[in-house]
């Protein structure tokens, strides 16, 4: 009925635990490498609907890693929308060779705190950039949000290498920044193609980050809360399972 | 155009179902038909060369982490019952692997099917009966064998999801801090515990 199965060859179960273990320790060292300021760890969950892979923790703040292998981008913006709450990292490990639809830019949009990035991605960036740049792309990691592919990793960089004039940090992460009551403390670097590196301690944004809930996936026909007895009482936050954090 | 929409459905159903499962805190699922890694793991070989899939493949908490099967119909007005004995058919296929040897295997929905028999549906005969209308499945030159009809049917499930199941489960917030805590030794231990 179909082809061959593609992907990694798994006959017994120790297969299976073997090549997770790989994988997830790929994935802390790449990490870890982007960001020497944090402390990176594996938790004990794969490919877990709400629950990360990696934890990334800098001084005051911590970041979900969340990895997903589909290479469908259907199924990817369900998971974008499932993890817009969440200000965590979406780690997708290969992604489709065609252009992202609109459909799954839109979407990740619309995870306003969400950074989705694709394998390898920050390392391309790292490995672009001048070494004396290397905070702006743990600085990516650490407060950026967006889609950040291998493909977008040129034009970022060279946006950086070619400015003249001194940018703040803020301008240096362009369309990755986060939302403004978030920015970190701003430093102007200085100009030319090297970048001097901020200190750690720098990165410390302004406040935490939030380390929110995954929605609750929804199947379509249950998008509204099911009928409830009205209660007369003052107003309040609507609870329920449906509310994200 | 109702064809994508029918696929569109699936997904959500699948990824549905991966989520209810992960939050009865009794299993993993850490492949879905999609995943580009372990992908293959749910396909089973058959005898006239082709593949098909399962949806899911998780492992139960426990010593063994034995694994399991799932295969995901979210149908809410279209009774299963043709795929569900595809699915014994090919249940009975992969159970004849290595990674399928013990296996459990989920048949998932949103519809009830096959009301009059459905006392039956988990049966060696129903599993004999799948696999019998697809003998060209079955690996070359092998026979279909009643202790692996009936070890297959020890292993079935058949879970009826509805729209309100999400309803009956841990709030989502208090799973994940439940499941977080589930990191520490007691969860090490937890997961070595039974017969699983």
């Amino acid at each position: 009925m179909t082809s061959g199965p593609e992907g990694l060859n798994i006959v017994e179960v120790a297969d299976f635990f073997r090549a997770r273990d790989t994988i997830k320790v790929a994935i802390v060292q790449e990490m870890a490498a982007v960001a020497p300021a944090a402390r990176v760890s594996s938790t004990a969950f794969f490919n877990h609907s709400f629950l990360p892979d990696v934890e990334i923790a800098w001084p005051g703040a911590v970041r979900d890693v969340y990895l997903r292998a589909y290479r469908d981008f259907k199924m990817l913006r369900m998971e974008v929308e499932a993890l817009r709450h969440t200000d965590g990292v979406l780690y997708l490990w290969s992604l489709p060779d065609d252009a992202p639809p609109s459909e799954f830019v839109d979407a990740v949009n619309r995870a306003r705190g969400l950074l989705v990035i694709e394998r390898g991605a920050l390392t391309a960036l790292r490995r672009t950039l001048p070494s004396r740049s290397s905070s702006v792309v743990e600085a990516v990691l650490h407060v950026g949000h967006g889609l950040l592919r291998v493909a977008d990793v040129a034009p970022f960089a060279e946006r950086l290498i070619g400015s003249t004039q001194p940018i703040s940090l803020t301008e240096a992460l362009g369309p990755y920044a986060p939302d403004p009551s978030a920015t970190p403390s701003e430093t102007a670097l200085t100009s030319g193609p090297h970048v001097r590196p901020l200190p750690s301690n720098k990165f410390a944004p302004a406040k935490p980050l939030r380390t929110g809930v995954p929605t609750i996936r929804l199947l379509p026909s249950e998008r509204r809360p099911p009928a409830m007895p009205l209660r007369r009482r003052a107003p309040s936050r609507q609870m329920g399972p449906f509310r994200a954090a | 155009m109702f064809a994508e929409a029918a696929h569109e459905s699936g997904r959500e159903g699948v990824l549905y179902a991966k989520e209810w499962l992960e939050r009865t805190g009794t299993v993993t699922v850490p492949t879905a038909a999609g995943d580009s890694l372990f992908g293959g793991a749910l396909g089973t070989a058959l005898g006239n060369g082709h593949y098909r899939y399962f949806d899911l493949l998780g492992f139960f908490y426990g010593r063994r982490q034995r694994p399991f099967f799932a295969e995901v119909k979210h149908y809410t007005n279209q009774a299963p019952s043709a795929e569900y004995e595809s699915f014994l058919a090919l249940a009975y296929c992969s159970s004849l692997s290595p990674l399928g040897e013990n296996a459990d295997y989920m048949f998932i929905t949103w519809h009830p099917f096959s009301i009059k028999r459905w006392s039956t549906l988990r049966s060696a005969a129903s599993v004999r009966e799948a696999i019998e209308s697809r003998e060209e499945w079955l690996p070359p030159n092998s026979a279909i064998s009643e202790a692996a009809c009936q070890s297959v049917a020890s292993r079935l499930w058949i879970i009826v999801l509805s729209e309100r199941s999400v309803h009956l489960q841990l709030p989502l917030r208090l799973a994940k801090r439940v499941f977080a805590d589930l990191e520490t030794e007691a969860f090490q231990q937890y997961r070595s515990w039974g017969e699983t």
